[in-house]
This record gives structure tokens, sequence and C-alpha cells, in this order.
């Protein structure tokens, strides 16, 4: 199976890893169980920073995708089918609207939403 | 007078092995991809004019001949003067002349990756392609010539240790095995190493191009470390039974063999017609 990357594409190097991994693991070009490159053997063959292969690896392996087993490598997760096709970020998406819509129904202003987030994320990365 | 019987065959041997037989299989190759693989056809092949390459070509041809000239005068020379294998240098000899007649070879080794940069350089294209598969060593080799590598390693520390009465003192002749050995085979891992994980030298290069050549690069150096634990084996043993008069010969044979599994297998198993050299033609017509 063969990834192919653009580096002038606008949609950033990481995230075109992630799409095309969960493609791989979608059209069942990857199975459950099977190995992954490391992720200097992946930086190195696309020609990327370590940090951008290691960033698409992290994010898969929250969203269950992938699961690193310590030094025998990086395996496709059990449940990676059923897993590639829930989307954190549609989901927070949807979230965040429906909370804001709330808000604002409430009579909150888009600069008190807006200070009120800052405060919270800010808090939460404290 | 026997020594100089089994040498002479050998070091001749030697002279002609890696200062012609190598550099005329290596020409006639290069030559092959010039002719067949013209840069009409095959632009990305080419990021210097085609005079460059033959200037390059004549260069290692007239190296290789001048140092073919020398072993061939240094050998008459050895047989006019009497070869004393008591401690002089004539020991080394094999050894010394190996070192000038893989020059031309690392040179061209070296102007490989220099050529391979500029391939890199000129490689304009935006996107950029590797397969979802791990690469590991067990993947190259087999791992009971892995198994048998280390084990020789220690075989040989062993051996030496034996020998020495197992008395430990760092200017035993086993402390120096371990140093030399050591990073001779640590090197090795390196390259080993750097040729699973490493950067793509040739941006170009298909997929199952660069794992035969891996496949390789990996099996030679493997089977030179066992080598070089068996070589050592056997050196010491010839020094213990009194055969000293075998080594000069024996390095030479040790030599022409690394010379062998390195450059040879690279020269018989990667065979031109087997390439994909449509990697290296325009878009369009690869297409």
């Amino acid at each position: 199976m063969e990834i192919i990357i653009d580096i002038e594409d606008s949609t950033p190097l990481f995230t075109q890893l992630i799409d095309q991994i969960k493609g791989a693991v979608l059209k069942k070009k990857v199975r459950p169980g099977d190995a992954l490159p490391s992720i200097r053997q992946l930086a190195n063959d696309l020609r990327l920073n370590n940090k951008t292969v290691a960033k698409a690896y992290r994010l898969l392996e929250r969203d269950s995708v992938i699961q690193t087993k310590g030094y025998r490598g990086t395996f496709v997760h059990p449940n990676a089918v059923a897993n590639c096709t829930v989307d954190l970020n549609e989901w927070v998406t949807q979230k965040l609207t429906e909370t804001i819509a709330e808000f604002k129904q409430a009579g909150v202003t888009d600069s008190e939403i807006r200070i009120a987030f800052s405060s919270v994320m800010n808090k939460q990365n404290i | 007078m026997f020594e100089n019987i089994l040498f002479y065959p050998i070091f001749l041997s030697q002279i002609l092995l890696i200062s012609y037989y190598f550099p005329k299989k290596i020409l006639t190759r290069t030559k092959l991809v010039l002719q067949n693989y013209p840069p009409e056809q095959y632009p990305k092949l080419y990021v210097k004019p085609i005079k460059f390459y033959n200037s390059v070509l004549r260069s290692f041809k007239i190296a290789n001949q001048i140092i073919l000239a020398i072993g061939i005068a240094g050998i008459i020379g050895l047989g006019y003067l009497d070869m004393s294998h008591e401690g002089s240098i004539a020991e080394f000899i094999p050894l010394i002349y190996f070192m000038i007649q893989i020059l031309p070879v690392f040179l061209m080794e070296v102007f490989g990756f220099a050529y391979f940069k500029m391939m890199r350089k000129a490689d304009t294209r935006t996107t950029r392609k590797a397969e979802l598969m791990p690469r590991k060593l067990t993947d190259f080799v087999s791992p009971i010539a892995v198994g048998l590598a280390i084990f020789m390693f220690f075989a040989c520390l062993l051996f030496f240790y034996l020998l020495e009465g197992f008395q430990y003192d760092l200017r035993n002749d086993t402390f120096i095995i371990f140093l030399t050995l050591g990073f001779s085979n640590l090197f090795f891992c390196v390259i080993i190493y750097w040729n699973i994980y490493g950067k793509k030298l040739d941006p170009y290069q298909a997929g199952k191009d660069r794992v035969r050549q891996i496949e390789i690069t990996v099996k030679s150096l493997v089977y030179m470390s066992i080598l070089a634990s068996m070589f050592l084996i056997l050196t010491k043993s010839i020094n213990v039974f009194d055969l000293d008069y075998l080594e000069t010969a024996l390095m030479s044979v040790y030599l022409q063999i690394v010379i062998w599994l390195g450059l040879g297998s690279m020269l018989k198993n990667i065979r031109l017609e087997n390439l994909d050299f449509d990697v290296y033609k325009n878009e369009a017509a690869a297409s």
C-alpha cells in the first residue's frame, strides 16, 4: 500500500497523512493488527520532519485507529475500521455549534462567548 | 619457497580482480546505461551534461589502470627481491595495496552520494510516495545469519581470550580484537540501519528496486561480519600452529572475498534489465 502526499497542497501534511492512513484502513489495504512503519522510516521516505509524522500518529492513536506497542512498533487498532468513521473534528464542530446557538438564544454576545471560550481553554491548558 | 608459490598467484588474482575485473564490469555497466537510457528519453537520470559522465568514467578507468600497473610492477619487484615474511612489510602488502585499489571505487561511491544529492535538488515534484509497510532487519536477511554474526563475534573474542589464558590485559590481542572487530561491526550496523530506515538517496528509485538494493547491502554486510570473525580466528590459529608463512596469502584471499561479497554481489544481483528505468522518464512519457 502506497501513500502519497502533496507538499504544495493547502491541507496540512499531518492531515494528509491521517486521511491516507484512514483511507487505507477503510479500503482494507491494511488490516487490524498489521504493523505500520516507524515514525522515522515514514518521515525519511516522505522526506518530512519526524514531528509531522509523530503528530499524525499521535492523533491516529487518540482516535484509536492505530496503537503503539512499545518497542514492538505501531499497529493498526483492532477496532480501526469502526473508529475511522468517527470524525472528532466534525463532532467538536457540531457540539460547539449547538452550544453557541444555545448561548445566543440566551442573549450572550459574540465577544462574551469568545472571551469565555478563551478563558476556559486557558484554564484547561494550565 | 612454498609461501612464494602460494603468494604470487593469489596476490596476482587480487591485483586483477580489484583493479581490472571489477572496474571493467563497472565501466561496461555504466556505458550500457548511457547507451540504452539516453538523456533525451530519461532526463531525470541526468543532472549533468553527458560529457561530464564520460570524463568521470575516463578518470575512473585511468586511475584503475595506474593502480593495476603499480600492482604488476610491484609483483615483479617482489619476485626480484627476496620476500621475507618474518616481521617485514611483506605481510601487509596485500592490505596496503588493497587500500590503494579500493580508492577509485570509494571515490565513485562518494561521487554517487553527491550525484544523488544533485538529483534530489533537481526533483521538482510536489508529491511524495512511501510504502505503508514497516521495514525490519529480518525482512532482508535471515535471523540465523544475524545470530551467526553475533555468535561469531563472541566466539572470536572467546577464542583469543582462551589462547591468552584468560588473562585480562589491555595490551592483549583480545582487547585489540574487541575494539577493531567491535568498531567494524558497529560500522556495519550503522550502514544497515541507515539503509533500512534512512533517507531514500535516489528520489525516483522504484520501491521494489530499493528493497532489492537494501537486501543485497544488508546480506553482504552480515556475511562480511561473519567472515571477519572467521578470518581472525583463522589467522590466530595459523600463528598458534606456526604457519605464519600462510598469513599473507590468507590476507589476500580474505580481501578478495570481501570485495566479492560487497561489490561482486551488488553487480551480480542488481541487473540493469531488472531495474525500473521508467521512473527516470518525464511524467508524460512514463504514463
